[in-house]
């Protein structure tokens, strides 16, 4: 892979690779936030009586 | 009813930073869209390592102090360095395919050791889960905590050391980030705001582990 990254000229034709890029964003931001609601959902259920 | 400021502050650096990095910054030119998976992947790495390397220290000086706050505290941050680790092993082959032909190389040394430090922190959790007893829980896992920690060194050397697909670092390097401004302030606001999500996550845990210590505690002697 490359060590570098470059600025896209404005218009240029580039390839096709929003498809991966979504999904990994959708992944990682799932992942985060069921463990935001494991870590409430554990406490809450230690309050419990 | 007391209001956290820090998780939502990372709520919203969170925000902040997934919508600079798909409005505001520029595309790549070779790699296109893919390349943004960047801004999560190398954050993510960069916690998982801050994680373990916290678990190594707290567990190194609950060795020597044997305080049980040391000990949560390991146990906090190894469960969100997992987090962590998990979504560099998920955006990782998410960027590979498009940009290398696949999603995984076994030959890899960079892949396949950061899938063994996922193994080894895993191990850690189902250790913790498997021992009764709270002190030889500690120690042991303390043990694990400390030799898991050796493969973060490892780990980013790996491209000096091995044939690899993965770049030699182009921003954490001696000379300049061969990278562009804008891009770079993007990278930048992203290790802010994913490193504050996991001081978030830990305060939140250790608070769990306080609490369940406190509730056994409360059961053992009724």
């Amino acid at each position: 892979m490359q060590s570098s990254a470059t600025r896209a000229p404005r218009g240029s034709r580039m390839p096709e690779t929003s498809t991966y890029y979504h999904i990994a964003y959708t992944i990682a931001l799932s992942i985060y936030t069921l463990y935001a609601v494991s870590l409430w959902m554990r406490r809450k259920k230690l309050r419990q009586p | 009813m007391k209001i956290s400021w820090l998780p939502i502050a990372a709520g919203v650096a969170v925000v902040g930073t997934i919508i600079r990095a798909a409005f505001f910054t520029p595309l790549e030119a070779k790699q296109g869209a893919a390349q943004k998976i960047f801004y999560l992947h190398v954050p993510a790495a960069w916690v998982a390592f801050l994680a373990f390397f916290l678990v190594a220290v707290a567990s190194g000086v609950y060795l020597w102090l044997r305080d049980q706050r040391l000990d949560r505290f390991a146990e906090s941050s190894a469960e969100v360095g997992v987090v962590f680790t998990t979504v560099v092993l998920i955006t990782g082959p998410l960027w590979a395919k498009p940009i290398w032909g696949t999603f995984w190389a076994w030959w890899d040394v960079r892949l396949v050791s950061t899938l063994f430090l996922w193994f080894i922190y895993v191990a850690y959790l189902v250790l913790r889960g498997a021992v009764d007893s709270p002190d030889l829980r500690a120690r042991y896992s303390a043990v694990l905590g400390i030799l898991g920690a050796l493969l973060i060194p490892f780990i980013h050397l790996s491209v000096y050391l091995f044939s690899t697909m993965h770049p030699m670092p182009i921003v954490g390097k001696p000379s300049k980030p061969s990278l562009p401004g804008e891009m770079l302030m993007t990278l930048m606001i992203s290790l802010f705001s994913f490193t504050l999500l996991y001081f978030a996550f830990l305060r939140s845990r250790y608070a769990y582990a306080v609490e369940r210590d406190a509730r056994t505690a409360r059961l053992e002697n009724a």
